[in-house]
């Protein structure tokens, strides 16, 4: 009885602890890491998709080469941001949203189309135009090589070693 | 969903406890999911819904199987980004991948697909687990695309 009467006692102490959370909006903590979102800086460069630890991003060629499109599966996503720390546009920003429950999984996708850019030499898609465009004015000067797709590249380099050595006689 | 008490079964399926240790930080009086009635049950056979954490190993499959075989639970919670696609063990060859794979594999085995209720995070926050809760109650309307269209809006000015 006595027990009962200080538990009792100390309930009322403490008073109501439950948060009222589902009836009331609970902004998160500055501190919480949610899923990152992709602002329209995105040049396609795919960085982000060699980064991703989970698998959750991923650039895929669309309708015949037509379109290419950033995907992020916010369901897989582990909101490390590592995608962030690597994006040369920092086209990648961390969220505070946690009500991501859902029984729709298209939901849970997030979309950016580009266009892509097509080899010169071959004609097929290999890159964004953004992301072609963005690297040639960062590098300049080897546009030669960048406006194909690697395959092509490599041989353009190697007939490019080839003619310099035919003029010097070796081989 | 029928409105009344849901009896939920926990099932791990082989991660890393992470999940598991928001759901019991979820159940806890400080959320209290016992307002809605939810309340964790020991055995799949007086469960209405599971909620499933982690990949789904291999090693766990049968027992997982199983579960569902006697459970056959109305509605799954997947809880995490491993239930919910995999997460970063989505190219393992040791497990199967998530909620998805698994229900395939159920129907091949004739357990009816149940309803799906994602709950992304790795782990999820209690919030976001009760939020699932209330989203499976139909207490609430999933929102997570509008969610994150305004977070865009937001992150770019
Ligand atoms: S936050 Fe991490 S898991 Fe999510 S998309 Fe970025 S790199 Fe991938
Ligand atoms: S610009 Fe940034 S977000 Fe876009 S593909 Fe490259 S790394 Fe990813």
């Amino acid at each position: 009885m006595v027990g009962r009467l200080t538990a009792l006692l100390a309930a009322l102490r403490t008073g109501r602890l439950t948060l009222p959370y589902p009836y009331q909006p609970a902004p998160a903590p500055r501190s919480y890491r949610g899923p990152p979102v992709f602002l329209d800086d995105c040049i396609g460069c795919g960085a982000c998709t060699y980064a991703c630890p989970a698998g959750a991003l991923s650039l895929r060629y669309l309708a015949g080469d037509d379109v290419v499109v950033l995907e992020h599966s916010v369901a897989r996503c582990i909101f490390c941001m590592l995608c962030a720390d690597v994006c040369p546009m920092e086209a990648v920003r961390r969220t505070s949203v946690y009500e991501l429950a859902t029984d729709n999984p298209a939901e849970l996708v997030q979309r950016l189309e580009h266009r892509p850019a097509h080899c010169a030499d071959c004609g097929a898609a290999y890159s964004t135009l953004r992301a072609v465009s963005e690297a040639a004015g960062r590098v300049g000067g080897i546009q030669r090589y960048m406006l194909r797709c690697p395959g092509c590249r490599a041989v353009e380099v190697a007939s490019v070693i080839a003619s310099s050595r035919r003029g010097g006689g070796l081989a | 969903m029928p409105r009344r008490s849901l009896w939920v079964y926990h099932v791990n399926t082989g991660g890393c406890n992470g999940c598991d240790i928001e759901l019991l930080a979820a159940l806890s009086p400080l959320y209290d999911p016992e307002r809605f009635g939810v309340r964790l049950v020991e055995s799949p056979r007086h469960a209405d819904a599971f909620v499933l954490s982690g990949p789904v190993t291999l090693q766990s499959l049968p027992s997982v199987v199983e579960a569902f075989r006697v459970g056959r639970p109305e509605a799954v919670i997947a809880l995490g980004s491993c239930a919910c696609g995999g997460g970063i063990w989505h190219d393992s060859a040791a497990v199967l991948g998530g909620i998805d794979p698994l229900l395939d594999l159920l129907e091949e085995e004739g357990i009816p697909r149940p309803r799906v209720i994602r709950v992304p995070g790795c782990p999820p926050r209690p919030h976001s687990i009760l939020y699932g809760v209330a989203v499976l109650l139909g207490y609430a309307e999933p929102k997570a695309a509008k969610l994150l269209a305004e977070a865009r809006r937001a992150a770019r000015i």
